[in-house]
C-alpha cells in the first residue's frame, strides 16, 4: 500500500513537473513573441516617424531651393561664410524651419508632404513660390498644386499663423546671433559688408517687433479666439480658388468659374446641381460665420495688422502681410455678403412653366456658347446673367416686410450712421469713392473732398507705417516715404513751411503726426487719428446719404426695370448681333457705378 | 437494468460503436451540406451583387444621354424613407507603381454616410481616418497589391471628364474583401465627396447616384413610383438598387446540379446507415438468442436494442450536427470568402439531425425483425432462410426504372420531378442488382487456381456482409461519379459562357451619335456594335417570370456577336430583327424547353419599371447567360421603352486587354470607359469560379466521406469475421495469403460495384441534367467519361488498398473467443 502510494505520488509529482515545465516554456515563448511584436511595432512607429521627418526636411529644402537654387536647410557655416545673401538665407531658413515644425505636427499625410516637396521642386512650383511674395493669393494655387486639401489649408492657415506669431522675433533673433558668430570668421570684404548690414537689419527687426503693439501673446490669443472663423474663411476661399480659379469677387467671375468647370455635356438639371452645390458652399460659410465669429475674426485681423502691418513691404497691397488688413476690412461685410449671395442665388431655384430650372438652363447655354461667341456676345450674356442675379437680390428684399427693396438696402448703409471708428467706415468710403463714382468723376470739393482726403489719409497712414518700419530696419528710406509723410502733414493742414526744418523721416515727425504735438515753430499739430475721427464723423452722413440716394435713384429712375428687361433676355450667340447690341446699349444706360459694382465694367 | 445492458453492449465492441456513430454523424453532415449548398451560394452571390448597393432598396442614377447628376434635397422630405445616401461614382484612371494606368471606380459619400450602405472592415489602417482628410480613401487588398500601395501611400487618379484632371489620394485603409469590396472590378476606391472625389469633376460636391432605403412596411415599388413621378427625377433612372431576382436565378443555376445530386447523397446516407446496422445483424441475433435463453421477454429485448440504437443514433446525430455546421461554414469561408458571414440554417441542421436519428433508429429495427422472425437456434447460428424475393425485387425494379426512364425522356413535359425519382430508382437498382453481380463475379474469380482468390470468392459468396458492403459501394460510387459529373457540368456550362466574353470589349459612356467606323479603325478591333445591353424581367403566359439580358442592336447586328445556333432558320431570324414593323423578338431555345413558349406566343418584358408586350418570333441557341437573353431590334426598344443604344461592344481579334488599351489611347480625349468584358464581369466570373471551387471541394469531401463510410462498414464487418480468419490461419493459410484474399475480396466487391455504378451513372447523369429543369435550366446531355471513371477508379483503388494501408496483417492471430 505504501509503495503503491509512493509510486502514485512520484507519478503525480513527475506529471506536475512536466506540466510546470511546459507552462514555463509556453510562457517564455509567449513573452518572446510579445516582446518581438512590441519591438516590431515600435520599430514600425519609429520608421514612420523617420520617414515623415525626412519628408518634411525634403519639403523645407525644396522650398528654400525654390527661393534660391543654392539654398538648403543644411547649408553649413563654412558655406555661409562666403555668401553675400547669408542674412536673407538665415531669415528664410528659420522661417521655413518654423513652417516645417508645423508640417511635422500636422495631420498632413507623409506621402502628401513628399509630393508637396516634389511639386515645389518643379518649375511650376518654383514659379509659384517666387510669386507668393508679390501676390499672397498665389499661395492657394501653390497649395492646390502641391495636392493640399481644404482640411490641410485650414490647418496650415490657423497653425501657420500661430507659428508665425510665436516665432516672429525668434526668426530674426536667431539669424542675428548666427550672423554675429559668422562675422568673426568672415574674411571677404564684400561678404562682411552685406553680412553686417543683414545683422543690423535683423537686430532692428527684433527691436521693432519687441516694440510693436499689441504683444505677440495678445495677438496669439485673439487668433485662437477666432479659430473657427479663420478656418471657415480659409476653407471657403481655398475651395473657391480651386473651383473658380481665384477670380475676382464679382458675379460674372462666379459665373465664369462655374461654366469653366465640368459642365461640358451637362443637362440643365446637371447645371442646376452644380449651382446648388456652389451656393451650398456659401451657405456653409454663412452658417459657420456667426456674428460673434465675425467679430472675433475682425479683432484678430486688427491685432495682426497692428502688429505686422508695418512690415508690409509691397506698394500694391498684395504682400502676405497685407492679407490681415484686407480680411479685417472684409470681415465687416462678410456676413452681409454671404446673405446677398444667397439672396441673389435664389434665382437658381426658379422654374419655368415646364418645371425646368430656367436659370440653370441659361447658365448652361452660356457655357456652350462661350467658345463660339465673340467678345460682344459674351459681354452681353454675362450682362444678362448678372442682371438675373441682381434682380433676384433686389426682389428678395422686396419680399421682406414693408417698404421698397432699395429702402431696405439703404437701411444697411444707414446702420453705419452710429459707427464712430474710422477704420470701420473705411469699407463704406472705399465703396463710395472707388466703386460708386461716375465714369469720369469731377474732382470732389467741399465735404466730399474732406471725405476723400480722409480715406486717402487712412491708406497713407498704412503706407507710412510700413515705410517707417522698413526705414527703421534698413536705415534706408523708401523714395516715396517723404512724399507720404508730406501728404499726411498736408492732410493735417500743415504747409511745407511749417515743417521745413523738420526731418520728415524722423521719429519726432512721425510721433507728431500720430500723436499730435507742437512744431518747432510753435504751431500745434493735431494727430492724424483725431483728424480722421473728426473728418469721418463730419462726412459719414454725407457719404451714407449719397450712397443711399444713388441706390434709391437707381430704383426711382427705372433702372431696376432695365435690369429686369436684361434678365428676361435669352442667351445670345455671335449670330444675334442685333440683340447683342440691344443688350449692351441697354446695359450702357445703367449708371456707371452700378455697372462697376456688378462687374460689367473692368 | 435495460439501460445498463444496452450500455454494456456498446462498450463490448467499442470500434463498432464508434464506426456506427461515425457513419450516422457523417450522414447527418452530408445531408446538411448538400441541402445547404444552394442557400450558401445564394448568400455569396447576393453579397457580391449587392456589394455596391448594400442595404438600400432603390437607386436613382444618371443616364448617359440625359441628366447625369441628381438633386438630393427633395428626397429628404419624403415619408417612409429610412435613409437617403447620395454618392458620386466615377470611373477614372489610376496610376500603378509601374507607371501604367488602370481603371478604378471612385465612389464618394458624405462624411457621415461612408458606412451607411456597407461596413468597411480594415485589414490595415484605421477606418476613422477616412474622414480625417478629404483625400483619404479605402482600397481593397487586391488593389493594394496590384498597385503596390500600403497605408499612407499616395496615388494619382485622372478623371475621364473635366479635361483629364489629375488629383492625388492617400490610402488610409486597406479593406478586407467584404462589403463594398466584394465586387471589385474595376477596383473600388471609397472616399468622401466634398473635397475628395468631387475634385475629379470640378470641385463642387455633386452626386450622380442616390441610394434609398424604404422604411419598414413601405412598398419598394410604391416608393420608386413616387420618386419617379417627381419632376426632379423625370430624366433619371429610378430602379431597385440590386436585382435580387437575378441573384436567385444565378444562384439556382449554379447550385442546381449539386442540389439535385443531393438527392443521391441522401440515398447514400440512408444506405450507409442501413448497412452499418445490417452488418451487425449476426451479432445481434446471437445476443438476442442468449438473452432469450436467459429468460428475457420480447419487450425486454426490444427495450435493450432500442435503447442501444437510440443512444448511438442520438450521439451520432449530435456529433453530426456539431460537425456539419462548423465544417460547412469553414469550407465556405475557405473557398468562397473568408470575410463573408455565412449563416447556418438552424432548421435544416435540426432537420438533418432528426432525419439521421430517425433513419438510424429505423435501420436498427431491421435486425430486430430478423430476431423476432427466427427461432433461438436460428438466431444463434445466424441461419438465413433462402429467399428469392431479392431477385424478384431487382427484376421488378429494373423494369419499373426502365419504363419510367422511357416516359421521362419520350413524354413531353415529364422531365423534372420524374427525373429526380428516376435518379433515386437507379441508385436503388444499383443497390438491388449489385449483390448478384458481386456473387457472380466472385464465382468467376473462384475458378482461379490462386488460394487467395478462392478464399475471397468463398467469403464473398457465403457472407452477406460482402453484399451489403457492395451495396454501399455501388451507391457511393454512383454518388461520387454524379458529384464529379455535376462539377464538370457546372464548370463546362459556365466556363463556356465566360469564354464568349474573352474577345469582347465594352465601351460605355458614349454619345448617341458615336461613329463605329472610328472604333473599327483602331488596331485590333475586328468589329463594333452599338447596342443596348441591360437587364430586364421577362414574363411568360402562366405567370412564370425570370430575369434576362436584353441585347438590342440595329437590325440583326447582334447576331454577329457570337456563334448562335439557329433553331429558327437564320434568314427568318434576320428578318425578324431587321423588320421595320411588328413586335417580334428572338429568344433562346431553352425558354421553349423550360416554359413551353412557342413562336407566336406573347411575352412581357419589364425594363426600369415599364412593362411592354412582345411576340416570340423565333429561337436561337447559345450558352450565353445560360440562355437568359433576348435579341431585340433597336427600333422596338426605342418604340416601346424609349431606350437608345449606350454601349459599344467591340470584338477584338487579339488579346482583349491590349486592344482595350489601344482604344483608350485612341480616344483619350473623350469620356469613354473601355474595358475587356471579362474584366467588366471579373467579379461575376470570380464569384462563379469560387462557387466552382466549392462544388469541386464538396465533391472531394463527399468522396472522402463515402470512403470513410465504406471503411466503417469494413471495420464492423471484419469484427464479425474474425473467427473465420482465425480458423483459416489455423488451417494453414499464411498471413500473406490471407491478406491477399482480403484484398481480392475488396477488389471483387469494389470493381464490380464500379462497373455497375459506371453503367448506371450514365442514365443517372441524364436524369440529373433533366432534373435541372426544376430550376429553370435547360441543357443538352453532358457526361465527361474520364471524370466519372477517374473518380470511381480512385475510390476503388483506395478501397482495394485498405487491407495493406490499414495493416490488417498485423492483427491476424489464431485467437479464440
Amino acid at each position: 500500500m505504501l509503495v503503491s502510494d509512493r509510486t502514485q505520488f512520484n507519478r503525480f509529482r513527475r506529471s506536475v513537473v512536466r506540466a510546470t515545465a511546459l507552462l514555463l516554456i509556453f510562457a517564455v515563448i509567449a513573452a518572446c513573441c510579445f516582446a518581438l511584436s512590441a519591438c516590431d511595432k515600435n520599430k514600425k512607429a519609429g520608421d514612420a516617424e523617420k520617414e515623415r521627418s525626412e519628408a518634411v526636411t525634403a519639403f523645407g529644402n525644396a522650398y528654400l531651393s525654390a527661393l534660391n537654387p543654392e539654398w538648403s536647410l543644411s547649408l553649413s557655416d563654412e558655406a555661409l561664410l562666403t555668401r553675400k545673401d547669408a542674412g536673407d538665407y538665415l531669415v528664410a531658413a528659420n522661417s521655413v524651419r518654423a513652417v516645417c515644425d508645423v508640417l511635422r505636427g500636422s495631420p498632413l499625410q507623409t506621402a502628401k508632404i513628399k509630393y508637396a516637396a516634389t511639386f515645389v521642386s518643379s518649375e511650376e512650383g518654383k514659379a509659384l513660390v517666387a510669386s507668393v511674395k508679390d501676390n499672397w493669393k498665389n499661395v492657394f494655387t501653390l497649395m492646390n498644386g502641391a495636392g493640399l486639401t481644404s482640411t490641410d489649408a485650414q490647418y496650415l492657415a490657423y497653425n501657420g499663423l500661430l507659428a508665425v506669431i510665436a516665432n516672429d522675433t525668434a526668426v530674426y533673433a536667431d539669424a542675428a546671433d548666427k550672423l554675429n558668430s559668422l562675422l568673426k570668421n568672415v574674411t571677404d570684404g564684400e561678404v562682411r559688408t552685406t553680412m553686417t548690414k543683414a545683422l543690423t537689419e535683423a537686430q532692428n527687426t527684433v527691436s521693432c517687433l519687441n516694440a510693436a503693439q499689441p504683444s505677440a501673446n495678445e495677438v496669439a490669443n485673439a487668433v485662437k479666439a477666432a479659430k473657427n472663423a479663420i478656418e471657415a474663411l480659409t476653407a471657403f476661399v481655398y475651395d473657391t480658388a480651386v473651383v473658380y480659379g481665384g477670380g475676382e469677387d464679382s458675379a460674372s467671375s462666379f459665373l465664369d468659374g462655374i461654366v469653366s468647370g465640368a459642365l461640358e455635356g451637362a443637362s440643365s438639371a446637371d447645371a442646376f446641381a452644380y449651382l446648388d452645390a456652389a451656393l451650398g458652399k456659401v451657405r456653409d460659410l454663412s452658417a459657420k460665420l456667426t456674428a460673434s465669429a465675425a467679430d472675433a475674426l475682425k479683432t484678430a485681423m486688427k491685432l495682426l495688422d497692428d502688429r505686422y502691418g508695418g512690415f508690409d513691404s509691397s506698394a500694391g497691397g498684395d504682400s502676405p502681410m497685407s492679407v490681415f488688413s484686407s480680411v479685417y476690412w472684409a470681415s465687416d461685410v462678410l456676413l452681409p455678403l454671404c446673405d446677398y449671395a444667397l439672396r441673389a442665388g435664389n434665382v437658381v431655384y426658379e422654374k419655368d412653366e415646364s418645371g425646368a430650372y430656367r436659370f440653370a438652363q441659361k447658365v448652361l447655354d452660356y457655357a456652350k456658347t462661350r467658345s463660339d461667341a465673340d467678345s460682344s456676345a459674351e459681354a452681353a450674356n454675362r450682362t444678362i446673367l448678372t442682371a438675373e442675379l441682381a434682380v433676384s437680390l433686389y426682389d428678395s428684399f422686396a419680399s421682406d416686410s414693408s417698404g421698397t427693396a432699395m429702402s431696405k438696402v439703404t437701411e444697411i448703409f444707414r446702420s453705419y450712421e452710429d459707427e464712430t471708428d474710422p477704420e470701420s467706415l473705411v469699407a463704406l468710403y472705399f465703396l463710395y469713392f472707388f466703386r460708386m463714382q461716375d465714369e469720369n468723376p469731377a474732382a470732389p470739393d467741399g465735404d466730399y473732398k474732406t471725405a476723400q482726403l480722409a480715406l486717402l489719409a487712412v491708406f497713407n497712414m498704412q503706407r507710412a507705417e510700413s515705410m517707417r518700419t522698413r526705414y527703421k530696419i534698413t536705415g534706408t528710406a523708401d523714395a516715396a516715404m517723404s512724399g507720404v509723410m508730406s501728404s499726411l502733414a498736408n492732410y493735417l493742414g500743415l504747409s511745407y513751411a511749417d515743417y521745413a526744418d523738420v526731418n520728415v523721416l524722423s521719429d519726432y515727425f512721425y510721433s507728431l503726426l500720430t500723436e499730435g504735438g507742437v512744431l518747432p515753430n510753435g504751431k500745434s499739430v493735431q494727430s492724424v487719428h483725431d483728424k480722421l475721427a473728426e473728418d469721418f464723423a463730419a462726412t459719414k452722413n454725407l457719404i451714407i446719404n449719397d450712397i443711399c440716394d444713388k441706390f434709391l435713384a437707381f430704383e426711382s429712375d427705372g433702372h431696376v426695370d432695365t435690369l429686369r428687361e436684361l434678365a428676361g433676355s435669352r442667351i445670345l450667340t455671335a449670330n444675334d448681333s442685333e440683340d447683342v447690341t440691344r443688350v449692351l446699349d441697354s446695359a450702357a444706360t445703367l449708371p456707371y457705378w452700378s455697372r462697376v459694382l456688378f462687374g460689367l465694367v473692368k | 437494468m435495460i439501460f445498463n445492458l444496452a450500455l454494456k453492449n456498446l462498450k463490448v465492441k467499442p470500434w463498432r460503436t464508434v464506426a456506427t456513430i461515425a457513419v450516422i454523424a457523417l450522414a447527418v453532415a452530408m445531408f446538411f451540406c448538400m441541402f445547404s449548398f444552394g442557400d450558401a451560394v445564394y448568400e455569396y452571390i447576393y453579397a457580391v451583387e449587392t456589394s455596391a448597393a448594400g442595404s438600400s432598396h432603390l437607386l436613382i442614377k444618371g443616364r448617359s444621354n440625359e441628366d447625369k447628376l441628381a438633386f438630393v434635397d427633395p428626397l429628404y422630405s419624403l415619408e417612409d424613407v429610412e435613409y437617403v445616401c447620395p454618392s458620386l461614382s466615377l470611373y477614372a484612371l489610376a496610376k500603378r507603381a509601374d507607371g501604367e494606368s488602370e481603371y478604378v471606380q471612385m465612389r464618394g459619400f458624405d462624411r457621415d454616410k461612408l458606412q451607411l450602405l456597407q461596413t468597411i472592415e480594415a485589414a490595415d489602417g484605421n477606418v476613422d481616418d477616412l474622414v480625417a482628410n478629404e483625400d483619404n480613401v479605402a482600397v481593397s487588398e487586391a488593389m493594394a497589391e496590384r498597385f503596390g500601395l500600403k497605408v499612407g501611400s499616395r496615388f494619382e487618379v485622372s478623371s475621364l471628364a473635366g479635361g483629364g484632371k489629375s488629383v492625388g489620394f492617400i490610402v488610409a485603409v486597406i479593406a478586407e474583401s467584404d462589403g463594398y469590396f466584394l465586387s471589385d472590378a474595376p477596383y473600388c476606391v471609397i472616399g468622401t465627396v466634398d473635397g475628395g472625389v468631387d475634385r475629379l469633376v470640378g470641385g463642387l460636391p455633386v452626386y450622380n447616384e442616390i441610394y434609398i432605403r424604404a422604411a419598414d412596411g413601405k412598398s419598394t415599388d410604391e416608393l420608386a413610383a413616387e420618386i419617379a413621378a417627381m419632376p426632379e427625377y423625370a430624366n433619371l433612372t429610378v430602379d431597385v438598387s440590386a436585382d435580387t431576382g437575378y441573384v436567385k436565378t444565378r444562384a439556382d443555376g449554379i447550385s442546381a446540379p449539386v442540389t439535385v445530386s443531393g438527392v443521391a447523397v441522401a440515398v447514400l446516407c440512408v444506405a450507409g446507415i442501413v448497412l452499418i446496422f445490417a452488418l451487425g445483424i449476426a451479432d445481434k441475433r446471437a445476443y438476442a438468442s442468449k438473452l432469450t435463453v436467459a429468460g428475457a421477454t420480447k419487450a425486454q429485448l426490444l427495450g435493450i436494442f432500442l435503447t442501444e440504437s437510440a443512444i448511438i443514433a442520438f450521439i451520432g446525430a449530435a456529433v453530426g450536427a456539431l460537425l456539419a455546421g462548423g465544417v460547412f461554414v469553414l469550407l465556405l469561408k475557405a473557398v468562397l470568402s473568408s470575410t463573408l458571414t455565412f449563416s447556418v440554417n438552424g432548421l435544416l441542421l435540426f432537420g438533418a439531425s432528426v432525419a439521421g436519428f430517425a433513419v438510424a433508429l429505423a435501420a436498427s429495427l431491421y435486425p430486430l425483425l430478423k430476431v423476432f422472425g427466427s427461432s433461438v437456434r436460428e438466431n444463434l447460428d445466424s441461419v438465413q432462410k433462402p429467399a428469392k424475393s431479392g431477385v424478384v425485387f431487382a427484376v421488378a425494379l429494373a423494369a419499373v426504372t426502365l419504363v419510367l426512364l422511357l416516359v421521362e425522356n419520350l413524354v413531353p413535359g415529364a422531365m423534372g420531378v420524374l427525373s429526380v425519382v428516376n435518379m433515386i430508382l437507379l441508385l436503388a437498382l444499383g443497390g438491388a442488382v449489385v449483390p448478384f453481380a458481386v456473387r457472380g463475379a466472385a464465382k468467376v474469380a473462384g475458378r482461379s487456381s490462386s488460394p487467395a482468390l478462392k478464399v475471397a470468392s468463398y467469403s464473398v459468396v457465403r457472407e452477406r456482409r460482402a453484399s451489403r458492403t457492395s451495396q454501399t459501394l455501388v451507391v457511393g460510387l454512383m454518388v461520387v461519379m454524379l458529384l464529379f459529373v455535376s462539377w464538370s457540368l457546372t464548370t463546362s456550362i459556365f466556363g463556356d459562357y465566360t469564354k464568349e466574353f474573352e474577345n469582347m470589349i465594352l465601351v460605355t459612356n458614349v454619345s448617341s451619335d458615336v461613329n463605329l467606323d472610328e472604333f473599327e479603325a483602331t488596331q485590333g478591333v475586328n468589329s463594333a456594335y452599338f447596342t443596348v445591353w441591360r437587364q430586364a424581367d421577362i414574363s411568360f403566359a402562366g405567370g412564370k417570370q425570370s430575369t434576362t439580358n436584353i441585347i438590342g442592336s440595329d437590325g440583326a447586328q447582334a447576331l454577329g456577336l457570337m456563334a448562335f445556333e439557329y433553331v429558327t432558320p437564320e434568314a427568318d431570324v434576320r428578318n425578324i430583327l431587321e423588320s421595320a414593323e411588328g413586335d417580334s423578338i428572338v429568344l433562346d431555345y431553352s425558354v421553349h424547353e423550360l416554359n413551353g413558349v412557342s413562336v407566336g406566343d406573347g411575352v412581357v418584358l419589364k425594363v426600369g419599371g415599364d412593362e411592354r408586350e412582345f411576340t416570340v418570333g423565333g429561337f436561337v441557341r447559345h450558352n450565353f447567360f445560360n440562355g437568359n437573353y433576348v435579341l431585340v431590334s433597336q427600333r422596338l426598344l426605342a418604340e416601346k421603352f424609349a431606350l437608345s443604344p449606350d454601349t459599344v461592344i467591340l470584338v477584338a481579334d487579339s488579346d482583349a486587354e491590349s486592344v482595350a488599351e489601344a482604344v483608350r489611347s485612341a480616344f483619350s480625349d473623350r469620356n469613354y470607359y473601355a474595358v475587356p468584358a471579362i474584366e467588366a464581369y471579373k467579379w461575376d466570373v470570380q464569384s462563379i469560379d469560387s462557387v466552382f471551387n466549392l462544388v469541386g471541394t464538396l465533391a472531394f469531401v463527399l468522396t472522402a466521406l463515402v470512403f470513410v463510410t465504406a471503411l466503417a462498414g469494413v471495420t464492423v464487418g471484419r469484427s464479425l469475421s474474425e473467427r473465420t480468419r482465425g480458423t483459416l490461419l489455423c488451417a494453414g493459410l499464411s498471413k500473406s495469403a490471407l491478406l491477399a484474399s482480403e484484398t481480392a475480396e475488396h477488389a471483387v466487391s469494389v470493381l464490380t460495384a464500379f462497373v455497375l455504378a459506371f453503367l448506371l451513372s450514365l442514365p443517372a447523369a441524364l436524369c440529373l441534367v433533366n432534373a435541372l429543369r426544376l430550376f429553370g435550366l435547360y441543357f443538352g446531355f453532358m457526361y465527361n467519361f474520364w471524370v466519372a471513371v477517374t473518380a470511381g477508379l480512385s475510390v476503388s483503388a483506395l478501397y482495394v488498398a485498405v487491407p495493406y494501408v490499414f495493416g490488417f496483417r498485423k492483427r491476424y492471430g489464431m485467437m479464440r473467443r
